[in-house]
């Protein structure tokens, strides 16, 4: 007989309840009993599921809000969800409930598939489960008070701490703005924004009134809302925890915000500084049978308000709402997020209306709100500074807002490179005003920086390690996505990083031969040491149009050669060759399906020299994988040959030109990649020695990596991929550009050659 | 690298005492063929549910019964077959546990083998020589 696989440990905690800052709980112990929590450790099989039905049944304590530790489990059955929710059920009739806390993927998972997830309160970490079950046990016995129009129940919090926050024009996400409204448009829009209406916003879900479509309401709503900021021209919000739930009831109907206004001083014993917050959720007795409000009711004197509606005791009535086509449950005292999400969905949204277009009310759920301050909402806010002039859109500033969620402040410096992301050097101070670490942040276009996060932790974090980057965050905002690297020598702080590409002009050839040759062979090992056997699309994985669509339109434009000439005039070898742009025309399309066993490996997509950083001790670093993949295993080193010739040499007049042609036509002239390659060069440009050293290092490296197989077509065609576009680099001269051209009619001759096509 | 081919076969006795040790057995071997977690995951689950479920409805007899797993990792997929005696039974028709009730009105049952179907890429059964054949098929990339 097996022993039960999972162990269970109980604990009682004293946490401190959600949303009260650290200071205040050095004022105010907590009070209250412990909050149990459960860790559990081990499979939770149908074997533990009996055991931990023994255990939890048995637990001595009067709390009703517990917390399970799901850190150490690793598995949970079908047995286990019967138990889980058999102790939900029982803890649920005391009013009471469970918190699960840090879930595993796969377990999380599993609740997902089972419909569950939305049952359980779940938190990521223990202490914030800690946290919110001690916030659900710090409410008090509910208290019955039947005013004029309706009974209230009203259960007031303990520790409630809460800020009205004024905020003026930004693009925000909801996270920052917590329960608000005003005015704005949805932002991240790809057609720049649209005119501002009303919004109303939570950490659940965002409406906001289209203006121009004829009053109708965009919702986004779950994950999503998240993702999608809004652009605000201003507005109100509330953060921190409500003082009191009340629940209130007349069959017959009744003004909900009359009512609140009698019962704001009761529900709150009357602490609030400037007025009285509120998010409500209601059945009503009107077209549409639900209604969610938010609002502030300032003081008389207030001077920050001096619109809204006048309530009767003189109050001015400011906010928002929205109407919900199906009637929600308000039965449950809850925590104001965990009851949206249960009871607002996409399909119950209605639409935005007026406070004073809201019917009356017959049953409502309301989390009230005493704000001891009234602040500007940029106060809590990161401070973002961004150095220099280069293009900044407001969507990035909630990428880094949340990226650094856990800072106070973040400065960005632009970096240099990144050719399809703008990247920046940021340096941020922690809550406590201290320095942290040195970062990178990367911004761009979402799917680019999807394929990074995910290249980051397929190829980067399970292969490469120490000397590569280590993502620390990643975020979105509307069409735009970045993430947060650590971007450190062994030495931290102190380490100096410099391109590769410094110390390939600077140091000499053999040092530099012999960083080149770890990249490759240490670096990079596990990637190309493990190749696979299998089929490849050479043609089609290796077309430069997919990033330089425009190739052809340059090439006639810039070397005056058309796709369709038959041949290549090459005067500097005296010869014609096969017009390679032709080649890339109707061949690749006309081979595009063709495929052929070969070696695969991961490879980077885009190794260059500014994508490799070398330290002052030599240790070597690469980044930049959002071309990272499994391909052709030797693209890496096809992708590095035109770096070494066409960044690395210009030919300065029409001799130097027909020098490096000759040199180009002995390498293209080797029929197997193990073959030495001839040098032929009979000019002074030390950096053409240096390029044919480099050269045969890669030659020599891709020969490794595929083993017994020396065929250079698919090396040739690799190379093809980046010899094309140097025709549409930016920064090169003709001559150069005319040096890559005939270096691609030199290979697509020795391809011909292979091929028997000659 | 992951060897090309390779397979376990475990008989498994139909009793609740013999889901641990074959569960043991069959994840030892599956770490040596560096399958993903996901699909360490479902054959686990996939034991347990299984197992369990032939122990309630599967007999009508009282014999000692064997359950048998076929694993079959061949590249990037992972392969269970999974062959009992029991009375005909196909869990691809059963009825599927309704998810809009609330978790406490749900009926008993069920739960495991949508778990199941929902986890593996794919799922197929076949009756045949008087036996269930359930094939759970997982991919790795």
């Amino acid at each position: 007989m097996c022993p039960s696989p999972m162990d269970i440990a109980v604990s009682f905690e004293r946490g401190t309840p959600e949303g009260v800052p650290y200071e205040r709980t050095l004022q105010r112990a907590p009070d209250g009993p412990g909050i149990p929590v459960l860790t559990l450790t081990g499979r939770f099989d149908g074997a533990a599921a009996a055991v931990f039905d023994d255990r939890a049944g048995g637990l001595a304590t009067d709390t009703v809000h517990w917390v399970l530790d799901f850190t150490g489990v690793t598995y949970l059955s079908s047995l286990g969800i019967r138990s889980l929710v058999s102790l939900e059920t029982r803890l649920k009739a005391r009013d009471g409930g469970v918190v699960l806390a840090a879930l595993a993927p796969l377990v999380r998972r599993v609740l997902e598939v089972s419909r569950l997830d939305g049952f359980w309160r779940i938190e990521p970490t223990v202490e914030r489960a800690i946290a919110k079950a001690r916030t659900a046990a710090s409410l008090t016995p509910a208290v019955e008070v039947t005013s004029g129009r309706c009974r209230a129940r009203i259960r007031r919090l303990t520790g409630a701490e809460s800020t009205v926050e004024r905020w003026s024009a930004g693009t925000l996400s909801p996270g920052d703005l917590g329960v608000a409204f005003g005015i704005g448009s949805l932002g991240g829009t790809p057609d720049g924004a649209s005119a501002p209406g009303q919004f109303v916003s939570t950490p659940q879900f965002t409406a906001v009134l289209a203006t121009e479509a004829g009053g109708i309401t965009d919702f986004v709503v779950g994950d999503a809302s998240q993702i999608v900021p809004i652009d605000v021209s201003s507005g109100w919000g509330l953060s921190g925890t409500p003082a009191a739930v009340v629940e209130l009831e007349a069959a017959g109907g009744f003004s909900l915000f009359e009512a609140l206004d009698e019962l704001f001083e009761r529900a709150t014993s009357g602490i609030a500084s400037a007025g009285f917050g509120f998010a409500a959720l209601a059945q009503t007795n009107g077209q549409h049978p639900g209604l969610f409000a938010t609002g502030i009711a300032f003081d008389p004197d207030s001077p920050l308000e001096r619109g809204g509606t006048a309530l009767p005791s003189g109050r001015r009535l400011v906010g928002g709402a929205v109407t919900l086509r199906k009637e929600p449950g308000v039965d449950g005292v809850g925590e104001l997020h965990d009851v949206l999400r249960g009871q607002v969905t996409l399909e119950s949204l209605d639409g935005i209306v007026p406070l004073s277009a809201c019917a009356p009310v017959k049953h409502a759920l309301v989390w009230v709100f005493a704000p001891r301050e009234v602040r500007n909402g940029a106060a809590k806010l990161l401070q973002v500074t961004v150095e220099g002039d280069g293009p900044w859109r407001p969507e990035w500033d909630a990428i880094v807002r949340r990226l650094y969620a856990d800072c106070r402040s973040v400065t960005l410096t632009p970096l240099h490179g990144g050719f399809m992301s703008s990247t920046f050097k940021a340096v941020a101070y922690d809550q406590d005003g201290r320095r942290t670490l040195p970062g990178v942040v990367k911004i761009g276009a979402t799917e680019v920086t999807r394929r990074e996060v995910e290249a980051n932790r397929n190829y980067v974090s399970r292969f490469i390690l120490n000397n590569g980057t280590t993502v620390l965050g990643d975020a979105q905002a509307g069409e735009w996505a970045g993430l947060r690297y650590n971007f450190l020598g062994i030495n931290g702080p102190d380490s100096r990083l410099v391109w590769l590409y410094d110390h390939y002009q600077q140091r000499p050839a053999g040092e530099v031969m012999t960083l080149l040759e770890q990249v490759f062979t240490r670096v990079l090992k596990p990637w190309y040491g493990q190749p696979k056997w299998e089929q490849v699309h050479l043609f089609r994985d290796h077309t430069p149009l997919r990033l330089f669509p425009g190739l052809f339109e340059t090439a006639e434009q810039v070397l005056g050669i058309s796709a369709d000439a038959a041949e290549f005039d090459c005067p500097e070898l005296g010869t014609r060759l096969p017009n390679p742009f032709r080649f890339l025309k109707h061949e690749y399309s006309r081979r595009a399906g063709e495929s052929r066993l070969w070696y695969t490996a991961v490879c980077h997509g885009d190794l260059n020299l500014r994508n490799i950083l070398v330290d002052e001790r030599d240790n070597l670093y690469v980044i930049d994988f959002s071309e990272t993949r499994p391909r052709n295993a030797v693209s890496d080193f096809a992708r590095m040959e035109p770096v070494l010739k066409f960044e690395m040499i210009d030919p300065d007049s029409d001799e130097e030109l027909r020098r490096l042609v000759e040199f180009e036509d002995a390498l293209m002239s080797v029929t197997a990649l193990d073959q030495p390659l001839p040098f032929r060069y009979d000019g002074t440009d030390p950096m053409v020695a240096r390029a044919h050293a480099g050269i045969s290092l890669l030659r020599r490296c891709a020969d490794r990596a595929t083993l017994f197989e020396t065929d250079m077509v698919p090396y040739w065609i690799a190379l093809l991929e980046w010899t094309y576009p140097v025709v549409c680099y930016r920064q090169l001269s003709p001559r150069l550009k005319r040096y890559a051209a005939c270096s691609a009619a030199l290979i697509c001759r020795s391809i011909q050659q292979i091929e028997g096509r000659a | 690298m992951r060897s090309s081919q390779a397979s376990l076969t475990l008989h498994v006795p139909g009793t609740v005492d013999a889901i641990h040790p074959a569960t043991v057995q069959a994840e030892a071997w599956l770490v040596e063929q560096q399958v993903s977690f996901e699909a360490m995951y479902l054959v686990s689950l996939a034991i347990e549910e299984l197992v369990t479920n032939c122990i309630k409805y599967g007999y009508k007899d009282s014999n000692g019964h064997t359950i048998d797993f076929l694993l079959r990792v061949d590249g990037e997929t992972l392969r269970l077959e999974v062959i009992d005696d029991g009375s005909p039974f196909n869990p691809l028709e059963a009825p599927r546990p309704d998810l809009s009730l609330p978790p406490e009105q749900r009926p008993i049952g069920g739960l495991g083998l949508h778990l199941l179907r929902e986890l593996a890429d794919e799922m197929r059964y076949e009756r045949r020589d008087g036996t269930n054949r359930l094939t759970l098929i997982k991919g790795m990339h």
